[in-house]
This record gives structure tokens, C-alpha cells and sequence, in this order.
């Protein structure tokens, strides 16, 4: 994890494309994305496939658990802000608008974030709250948006 | 491998098509020049024999299509696709004319933009731990017994392994939603160890900067609790295929 954070962290210093500087961070959408067209033939990625394929099973395993298991034991819980670490502080953010995180924020993205982040929070607790097509299955349209929200920018066509 | 030809991408026919200075793959590339297929044109060069998946030709084929699309839509190929030659390549291409005529309508005027995020573990883990009171004591009660019996360490990892995963699949949906009005459209990309979102927008030109500003915002309001990375503009590598989901 902590190599994942470090790359992470160089990640984010990088804003514009240049192949030299950070070409790691987007190489699986050069190996696995663009065109192809089916009846040429491609250079065999031997090795390289590899590296995005064990990503999936890594997930997975006792060694993860376990990894998991002793994080978990090893957390200061006890630190005041640890309770509040995000639902809270988002919370805040979507009862105050832009006072809080947000302030300054401009584009609205920040709010329907946290909206959202805390909606997934409390649905945890809720069994009832039904918003089944909200989360992940890739072909969500709008946001659903509580009505006291701001709304983000539309800037899409 | 006999001589063939290694293919970037293609172009409509009024791309400017400015190829001179950019570089090619191989050790000692050879000049890029195109091959016509109906109106289209497609950004080739001569294959190296010793074509390989290395650092240096990626970045060269990626950077030869950032000089392309710089200029004018451009449908970016996957890395290493090779064809007999040049015949082949204007049969091929002028057979799936209007398919990829289609793609070249739906990236113009628009580029890619690619963002991955990553959880803090200690962060994510409190939060999940906070968010349901079985874990936190099942986590008290195994480190009252400094750490318990492996079995116990197990299945208390595995749980606390589905409820991340489940919050992963919760900060992904709320990270889209946030972005998506700043975008056409937008794929998910491959898996990536220690990265729980990997998603690709088609952003219009004149959105970048806003479609960055939100990245920016959303990645300030979770500062600590999950890292977002924004890459692009980028060839619209993840909108050069398959239609995925729209915005």
C-alpha cells in the first residue's frame, strides 16, 4: 500500500500527458484500450498483461484478510476526529453549502460528492431507503440530488 | 516477425496530418507517413522486427498521438497493432469506413480524461469500522486477545474486506456522479491494484479546465481520506472502441 501511495502521490503532481514523465499511470489504457481492428495481428504484451490481470486477484485472499485484520487492530480509534472522520465532515459540507471543505469550491463537483458519500453512509444503516440503481453498475444517467442542494454546473452539451 | 507496419491511429481526411518531428517506434524509428483507406487515413510507420511492449516504443506511440490529436481528431490504436502492409491497411479500413467515420464524429472537439483514486487504508478502514458496530467489536475483541486465532483474524478480515469493498464501490458511484455533468460520456477502465476507481471521461475541449476543477474540488473535500489522480488531456483511447455508459 504504501508504494500505491507513493505513486499515488507523484500521480497527482502530473497534470498534462507527456510521454516521458508518468507514462505508469495511464499504461493500461495504451495496452488495453484504443482501437483494434480484428484481423491485424498485435505485438504479444507477454509480462505486461500480467501486471493488470494480478490486480484482480489479489483482492481476494487470506493474505488479505489477514493484512486486513491486523491494520485493523494497529487503528487509533480512540482519536477524538476518528469518529467523524468523513460522514461527519461531510455531513457538514451538505447541511452548510459551500461553507466547510468546500468553500472556494467552485464547480459544484464537491457538493454532489459529498451528497452522495453521505447518502451511501446513511443507506448502510437503512435498509430502506431504496436508491438501488445508485451505485456502480456503470450506465447511471443524473445524480440523484436532495432538493436543498446546489446543483453542479451543467456544462455538458 | 517478417516486415510489416505498425499502426497509431486514424484520421479523417482533412486532418492536417503534420507528421514531420514526430517520432516513431523502434530503436531507430523510421518516418511516420499515412496510407488512404476511402477518406480516411491511417498514421503508420514500418514495424521495427524487434517490436516490443518496452517503455520506449509505449511512450513513442503515445506521444506520436498526442501530437496527432493536438491537430484534429484522431481514433488512437491500441499499442502494438500490426498489419501486412499497406495494402492490407486500406482494404481493412476502407471496409469499416462509416464505423469508424461514427467514432471519429464522437471524439471531436473532445478529449479523454482519466481519473484514478485510492483510499487511505487507515482512513478507510476507520470508516468502515465506525459505520458498523459488529466490526469495531469484533475488532476490539481480537485485539483484547492480541490479534486472536488465525481463523478468527480470517474471518474478521474477510468482513472487513467486503465492507471496503462495498464503500469502494460507494466513493466510485459518488465520484462519477460528481464528474459526470462534466463530461459526454464515460468508461470504466481495467482493475489496478490499490486503485478502487479507474474511470475515463469524454470531456468537450472547452470543458477541461472545468472538468479539472471539479476533480480538484472533490479531491480537496476527501483530502486524507481518498487520493484522486487527473490525467489528460489524453487520445481518447477509451472512446475509440465499444460504446460504453453515456452521461
Amino acid at each position: 500500500m504504501t508504494a500505491v501511495k507513493q505513486e499515488a502521490a507523484r500521480g497527482s503532481q502530473v497534470q498534462r500527458g507527456g510521454s516521458s514523465g508518468n507514462l505508469y499511470d495511464i499504461l493500461e489504457l495504451i495496452l488495453d484500450k484504443g482501437l483494434v481492428i480484428d484481423v491485424f495481428v498485435r505485438v504479444s504484451l507477454v509480462g505486461i498483461e500480467l501486471l493488470t490481470i494480478d490486480a484482480r486477484i489479489v483482492v481476494a485472499s487470506v493474505d488479505t484478510y489477514l493484512r486486513f485484520a491486523e491494520a485493523c487492530n494497529r487503528l487509533d480509534l480512540t482519536r477524538a476526529s476518528n469518529a467523524t472522520t468523513l460522514p461527519g465532515l461531510l455531513g457538514d459540507v451538505t447541511e452548510k453549502g459551500t461553507k466547510g471543505k468546500t468553500k472556494g469550491a467552485l464547480t459544484g463537483a464537491a457538493e454532489t460528492f459529498a451528497e452522495q458519500f453521505t447518502n451511501a453512509s446513511k443507506r448502510d444503516g437503512d435498509e430502506d431507503v431504496a436508491d438501488e440503481d445508485e451505485a456502480g453498475n456503470g450506465e447511471r444517467t443524473a445524480a440523484p440530488r436532495k432538493a436543498r442542494s446546489r446543483r453542479p454546473a451543467r456544462s455538458s452539451s | 516477425m517478417s516486415t510489416s507496419t505498425f499502426l497509431y491511429g486514424i484520421v479523417s481526411g482533412s486532418h492536417p496530418k503534420k507528421l514531420t518531428g514526430i517520432r516513431g517506434v523502434g530503436r531507430t524509428p523510421g518516418p511516420l507517413r499515412t496510407v488512404a483507406a476511402d477518406d480516411l487515413a491511417v498514421v503508420v510507420s514500418d514495424a521495427p522486427s524487434d517490436i516490443r511492449p518496452k517503455r520506449r516504443d509505449v511512450a513513442a506511440h503515445h506521444a506520436a498521438l498526442e501530437a496527432l490529436c493536438e491537430q484534429g481528431p484522431t481514433l488512437p490504436m491500441r499499442f502494438g497493432v500490426l498489419a501486412g502492409g499497406d495494402d492490407e491497411i486500406a482494404r481493412e479500413v476502407a471496409a469499416e469506413r462509416d464505423r469508424f467515420g461514427d467514432l471519429l464524429t464522437r471524439i471531436a472537439g473532445r478529449t479523454e480524461m482519466n481519473v484514478k483514486a485510492t483510499h487511505d487504508e487507515p482512513a478507510v478502514l476507520r470508516m468502515v469500522l465506525h459505520e458498523d458496530a459488529t466490526l469495531l467489536a469484533m475488532n476490539d475483541e481480537l485485539r483484547d486477545r492480541s490479534g486472536g486465532d488465525h481463523d478468527s483474524r480470517v474471518r474478521f478480515g474477510e468482513q472487513v474486506a467486503a465492507a471496503v469493498a462495498e464503500r469502494e464501490r460507494h466513493d466510485s458511484g459518488a465520484i462519477v456522479a460528481a464528474l459526470e455533468p462534466f463530461a459526454v460520456e464515460y468508461a470504466e477502465g481495467p482493475a489496478l491494484a490499490g486503485t478502487f476507481l479507474n474511470c475515463s471521461f469524454l470531456v468537450e475541449r472547452e470543458n477541461v479546465e472545468k472538468f479539472r476543477a471539479a476533480a480538484k474540488d472533490i479531491g480537496r473535500v476527501a483530502e486524507g481520506y481518498l487520493d484522486l489522480r487527473t490525467r489528460g488531456p489524453l487520445p481518447p483511447y477509451s472512446f475509440a472502441g465499444v460504446h460504453t455508459g453515456s452521461g
